[in-house]
């Protein structure tokens, strides 16, 4: 969990103090970006301090102290990720030719063990949910926000939230013992 | 680190216990790894447009991976640009005050006319806010002859003597009499009686002769008694001649000798020999 930090923290930050925007970055970057990583965006980083650029030169405008400026936070890295899921639905990917990723060759063994990993990570059973579950689910666990927190920022009602959390919770739990059957 | 991972051991029970769901291993720790998601360190170091929130007073100890070298801010302070939007309005308004002043001044200079067109203008202007005062002055404006814009400057106290005989010498037109007595306070006939007088004497001068001269009467208009008020003359003429007693024109006027003192050469019996006639066989003076 993030660590909360007292509200004086906010107020300072709307009056210009400089170390108290290095606290707030530093209380709350580790979990927008993995909140942007695990959404699956490429440069989640760089995201991330658009996310926060975003944010300091709101901050005047932020209210209900440091649990208000969580929210408003990931809010703009939702918004963020919803921008980037337009953008590439408009634009193709394009990708440049990668020798190493070419699937006509025969992988070794060693990268065989790595990709098996790789499907077996938290990333691949997310990516078997619904959109909207998976939204939840990194709000509710990686943002650590309440259920009116990510009610606010999806713009449903907190029981809506809590029926996706629920039916979410249901489907990972399926997939994971699905996976634990298999191996 | 253990009271991390019963905080986050905590936080995953409740999230599992408010879903109604039982806790078992394989999913607990599938969200255990997902909540670690949200705790790794950021890679990067924050982007100079961030460091210039922070400032230099930001703590390296927040970005682990932050490198020393990034804590002085690149972007240069923003300073804002002087405003001379008051000064280059006052500028452009004092030009096209000057440029239009010079314009007006030229067409003034080029054309006579302009100066009785704005004369008339500016008495407009003034008579629609004091009609009296127009009532006085319009009406010589309007009736004025561009070549005589300076007839209305003339003093209104001079003798009627003097005024249709300056008229009609000066400019040449019978129109400025009558307009000089129009502007002495005459009504329309007074007007029309000075135009008369004045045409008389300059078509006396041009086709007679000059009669005998009266030395006492003999004055240089048109009148012929300059001290004298036509009789078509207005009360006001009268008025104004009574007024200016005091400044009659001096009698003292220059004539012309009298007839028996000048030789009339060729005439036999005004006792002037004539020069005698050279002889005819003389040389002809060279030319």
């Amino acid at each position: 969990m993030s660590p909360a930090l007292p509200d004086d923290v906010v107020t300072a930050a709307q009056s210009g103090d400089a170390a108290a925007f290095s606290r707030i970055y530093a209380a709350l970057a580790p979990g927008v970006n993995g909140y942007l990583k695990v959404r699956g965006l490429e440069d989640h980083e760089g995201a991330a301090q658009e996310v926060f650029l975003t944010v300091f030169s709101r901050i005047g405008s932020v209210h209900g102290g440091f649990q208000g400026l969580r929210t408003f936070t990931f809010s703009v890295a939702h918004a963020r990720y919803v921008d980037d899921v337009r953008r590439r639905a408009r634009q193709p990917h394009v990708s440049g030719y990668d020798p190493d990723t070419d699937v006509r060759a025969v992988d070794s063994a060693e990268t065989a063990a790595l990709e098996s990993l790789e499907a077996t990570g938290v990333g691949q059973q997310l990516k078997q949910l619904k959109p909207e579950q998976q939204e939840v689910l990194l709000l509710r666990v990686v943002a650590d926000l309440s259920l009116e927190q990510v009610a606010e920022i999806m713009g449903r009602t907190t029981g809506s939230i809590k029926q996706l959390q629920r039916r979410a919770l249901l489907r990972l739990k399926s997939i994971v013992e699905r996976e634990e059957a298999l191996v | 680190m253990n009271h991390a991972v019963s905080h986050n051991d905590d936080d995953v029970r409740h999230l599992l216990e408010d879903a109604g769901l039982e806790q078992t291993s394989p999913l607990e720790a599938s969200l255990m790894a997902l909540r670690a998601a949200g705790h790794e360190p950021m890679q990067t170091a924050p982007s100079p447009e961030l460091l210039a929130f922070m400032g230099p007073a930001a703590d390296p100890s927040c970005e682990p991976s932050a490198e020393p070298s990034a804590t002085p801010s690149p972007v240069a302070p923003v300073v804002p640009l002087r405003r001379r939007r008051t000064m280059r309005g006052a500028a452009l308004g004092l030009a096209v005050v000057a440029a239009t002043g010079l314009g007006v001044s030229g067409v003034a200079a080029a054309s006579p006319g302009f100066r009785a067109a704005a004369g008339t203008a500016v008495e407009q202007v003034v008579g629609f806010f004091d009609p009296s005062e127009a009532g006085r002055q319009a009406v010589p404006s309007t009736e004025a002859n561009p070549g005589d814009a300076d007839a209305p400057e003339q003093p209104a106290f001079g003798t009627s003597g003097n005024r249709t005989d300056s008229g009609p010498a000066g400019h040449g037109t019978a129109g400025a009499g009558g307009e000089s007595e129009d502007n002495a306070g005459g009504s329309r006939s007074a007007g029309e009686t000075g135009r008369d007088v004045s045409g008389s004497g300059s078509g006396r001068s041009d086709s007679q002769p000059a009669p005998a001269p009266q030395p006492e009467r003999a004055g240089n208009g048109a009148l012929q008694d300059p001290g004298s008020i036509p009789a078509e003359a207005g009360d006001t003429a009268k008025k104004l001649v009574e007024d200016a007693g005091g400044t009659q024109p001096s009698d003292v006027v220059p004539s012309l000798p009298a007839d028996d003192v000048l030789p009339a050469p060729g005439k036999p019996d005004s006792g002037v020999k004539d020069l005698p006639a050279p002889p005819k066989d003389a040389p002809a003076p060279s030319q």
